[in-house]
């Protein structure tokens, strides 16, 4: 996430080179739909733009943390191939606004290649991002967006989004080296394909921080490691606290070999949030020419939880940090002071004023045209910012529309009973989204040296995954292990971790409550137990994910006609039987089953009747007598040989 | 009864034939009607084939016997399976004409013993098996023309109603024949 394409974002946001302007804190919703060249246009950017508002800059000090609540929804109807969409999140970035000149990315690195970062690449040298979103490398897809951390800790070179795992890119385990992420809960699992909610989160909201700790002290040496351990915290209704940190050492790695990025990295510099972003790129896209040679698109519906006032809430709450909101009490705390109880002091936060920017969207680099009439960005209250849907004639209120007709101005919005039927784009079906390759680990190295404690484990998510985890002592997980720390620091931080184990329940407000709003609960299937003899101390490190294969979705529309074939001397009768594939099938269906049982029998008469190819979507039982009549069950198997529940119809 | 006769038809205008006997031995082609719809959309009406051999006895009267064919080949819908009705009748009849020297209109009816059998190729039909007889009469009407002797020329209009009922269906085969006959006529 947030590669090149965040360049452009920041820039139109006020960002240059990593310099720190005023009201750089910015929230932007940013569509970037690119076409996949079906239809009769060649593949091009298809649709792209921003839902934006800006904050004003904090005051110097509160760059500890952030934190905020994000709206969690499913954007379209079901997983789609090679969609990818970032609902709000956030962007931190260290704070090197003191460097105007020299670069932080050394030559060789990703981001140097980027000219239009220069002459510092501050804003592509290292950040904290990730968050609400549908990503193109997600391997489970199940509906509604997933929550992921990602972190890019030496200029792109590296990605780092869970403990052990890279973002989504590689289904192999990240080298030993490059590990970047600590699990700090006991309580809840962090897969490497993200974090899914329960059922689907329509117009719930989720309350994140990232929190700069100090559960190590700072290092000398080369390079020198900072203090801060940015350390997510979330709020939802089912789980409440920290997850997992960033090791500081993964942030001042980069300066071995590099010594002007001493003391540059997140791990010692305070953290600004540069700017956030839903990024929507490779949505399936159709176009098409009618009679007269216009050309008309077609983009998938895209969904906004919208109140009785035609409002979409997308993101409320936004609070800045300063270390007095934790910091200071957990490092008293870890020196032998009071026990902190983990709760944020509203005397270390204060929220930013909002402000909003119009909407802007553009297909194939041509504006639409007439949005505007069918919603804006509006500031609600002072810290709540979403969109306004008006009602108009192309799409309900929050509905994106869907069809677009190219005019000399630009593309314009239409709806679907403007669309000419020639163009067949009403019946376009988008790919679904496919499953893919288990993410794996190694039985070597950090994972198996000094090993975990417990396991394996097993739980299946509601993607349909299955994860396996084991139960490592807190500093045995595998991230730490390319440390060579002595024993009494390690001893210092697993201290620390087992009291926060101990005194961090999962049900406090660690964040501050939102000023309105539900929240959205994680797949319980997340929330585990430590087993006997590990309840504090312990983590549970996902070392493997695989799709748990899933019965594909009832057929739809079943239905029975009675057809007469009439031969002259007398009748025979045929049992018509119709259905379509279930759009929300994730799977690939192999075949149909019919089972077959006369009206009058008894249930137990149930019987295979027929197996038909899995494009079938009709079958005639023929030469039935006038008096035979019949119910039908219909299921759909999968290419696993998983079958549906079934669909009954009759004479 | 030939004086009486006579005299009747000379009253009518007519002049009858001193020839008393006369055989003829001939076949008949034409048209034929079908009265079962159903039938008609699968098989069509098609043609008729008779042969026929008719026997002219005293005073007009006669008598005579046929044979008929119908065979047909269809398709039925909407699977497109082929199918075959073949229908063959004996019948005997009897028969009144007046000898008009050139013409010789007539009319006969007779009763005739009729095979139906259909055919149809598919995989669902065990137990519908269509073969069976059936007797029914019929009823003609036509005229002999004399052009060149021995050879006649005739054309005539048969109907033949057949209703039967194979297995659940009443099934009405019956139908109306027009066509045009070419034989010889022998006077004994």
């Amino acid at each position: 996430m947030c590669y090149p394409d965040d360049n452009v974002i920041l820039k139109r946001l006020g960002w240059t080179g990593g310099k720190r302007q005023t009201g750089v804190f910015a929230w932007a919703a940013v569509f970037a739909i690119s076409m996949l060249g079906l239809g009769q246009t060649a593949a091009a950017q298809g649709l792209r733009g921003y839902i934006s508002c800006s904050l004003s800059q904090p005051p110097v000090g509160f760059g500890a943390g952030l934190s905020f609540y994000s709206a969690v929804w499913s954007l379209i109807e079901k997983p789609l191939n090679g969609f990818q969409i970032g609902l709000p999140s956030t962007w931190i970035i260290p704070d090197n606004s003191d460097n105007a000149t020299v670069p932080l990315c050394p030559v060789g690195t990703t981001a140097r290649k980027w000219p239009e970062r220069g002459p510092t690449w501050a804003s592509v040298f290292q950040t904290v991002e990730g968050g609400l979103g549908y990503w193109a490398g997600t391997r489970f897809h199940y509906g509604p967006p997933k929550f992921s951390m990602n972190g890019t800790p030496n200029c792109y070179d590296d990605e780092i989004a869970s403990p052990g795992w890279g973002f989504f890119r590689n289904a192999a385990a990240l080298p030993d080296s490059l590990m970047g992420i600590a699990q700090l809960s006991n309580r809840i699992l962090v897969p490497p394909d993200g974090l899914p909610f329960q059922g689907n989160p329509e117009g719930l909201i989720l309350g994140y921080a990232w929190m700069a700790l100090p559960f190590t002290d700072p290092k000398g040496g080369s390079p020198p490691t900072g203090d801060q351990s940015w350390t997510l915290f979330v709020n939802s209704a089912n789980f409440k606290g920290p997850v997992a940190y960033y090791i500081p050492e993964t942030w001042s790695k980069i300066s071995k070999g590099y010594p002007f990025d001493d003391g540059r990295g997140l791990d010692a510099r305070p953290g600004i949030a540069g700017g956030g972003a839903i990024e929507i790129n490779t949505v399936p896209y159709f176009t098409a020419l009618d009679s007269r040679r216009v050309l008309y698109s077609r983009i998938p519906q895209l969904r906004f939880p919208v109140d009785g006032q035609g409002r979409t809430i997308l993101v409320q709450d936004v609070k800045f940090y300063s270390n007095a909101a934790l910091h200071d009490r957990l490092k008293a705390w870890r020196a032998g002071g009071a026990a902190s109880g983990g709760t944020f002091d509203t005397a270390g936060a204060m929220e930013p004023a909002m402000t909003t920017r119009p909407t802007a969207f553009t297909q194939d680099g041509k504006s639409l045209t007439n949005m505007a009439g069918i919603v804006e960005t509006r500031i609600f209250s002072p810290n709540v910012f979403g969109l306004q849907w008006h009602a108009n004639p192309i799409a309900d209120q929050g509905f994106f529309p869907e069809y677009f007709r190219d005019e000399m101005a630009g593309r314009v919005a239409i709806p679907p009973s403007q669309v000419p039927s020639e163009t067949n784009l009403s019946f376009r079906e988008f790919s679904p989204a496919q499953t893919g390759t288990p993410y794996t680990s190694p039985s070597t190295g950090a994972w198996i040296a000094p090993g975990p404690a417990r396991g394996p484990y097993q739980a299946t998510l509601a993607d349909f995954s299955k994860v396996t985890y084991y139960w490592y002592r807190f500093v045995d997980q595998p991230a730490f292990q390319q440390f060579g720390w002595s024993e009494v620091e390690k001893a210092l931080l697993q201290s620390l971790v087992e009291k926060i184990h101990a005194g961090w329940p999962i049900d406090r407000n660690y964040i501050p409550p939102p000023s309105g709003g539900a929240l959205a609960a994680f797949d319980p299937a997340l929330i585990v137990i430590p087993p006997a003899g590990c309840e504090v101390g312990y983590v549970p490190i996902v070392t493997g994910q695989e799709r748990v294969p899933q019965p594909p979705a009832v057929p739809t529309n079943a239905q029975i006609q009675r057809i007469a074939v009439n031969y002259g001397f007398f009748k025979v009768y045929t049992n018509r039987l119709t259905w379509q594939a279930n759009t929300q099938n994730s799977v690939d269906i192999s075949s149909y089953r019919i089972y077959r049982k006369a009206k009058d029998a008894a249930e137990s008469a149930w019987s295979l009747f027929v197996d038909l190819p899995g494009s079938s979507t009709t079958y005639d039982d023929r030469g039935l007598r006038k008096d035979q009549l019949f119910f039908y069950r219909i299921t759909a198997v999968s290419s696993q040989g998983f079958e549906s529940d079934p669909v009954a119809i009759g004479n | 009864m030939n004086k009486t006769l006579s005299i009747v038809l000379s009253v009518l205008g007519f002049t009858v034939s001193s020839s008393a006997l006369e055989l003829r031995i001939g076949s008949f082609f034409g048209m034929r009607t079908m009265n079962d719809a159903a039938i008609k959309d699968i098989y069509g009406e098609g043609t008729v084939l008779y042969p026929i051999v008719h026997l002219d006895l005293l005073a007009g009267f006669g008598l005579g016997a046929s044979f008929e064919l119908y065979d047909r080949s269809g398709t039925v819908q909407p699977y497109g399976e082929s199918t075959r009705l073949k229908i063959t009748g004996m019948e005997g009849f009897f028969s009144y004409s007046i000898n008009l020297k050139i013409a010789r209109p007539y009319v006969r009816a007779g009763i005739g013993s009729y095979d139906y059998e259909q055919s149809v190729e598919s995989d669902y039909l065990a137990g519908y098996k269509v073969k069976a007889k059936k007797t029914a009469p019929h009823f003609a009407a036509g005229v002999v023309l004399k052009i060149l002797k021995p050879v006649y020329f005739a054309v005539e209009a048969k109907y033949v109603p057949l209703k039967l009922r194979p297995i659940e269906d009443e099934v009405d085969l019956g139908g109306w024949r027009f066509a045009a006959g070419l034989g010889l006529a022998i006077g004994i």
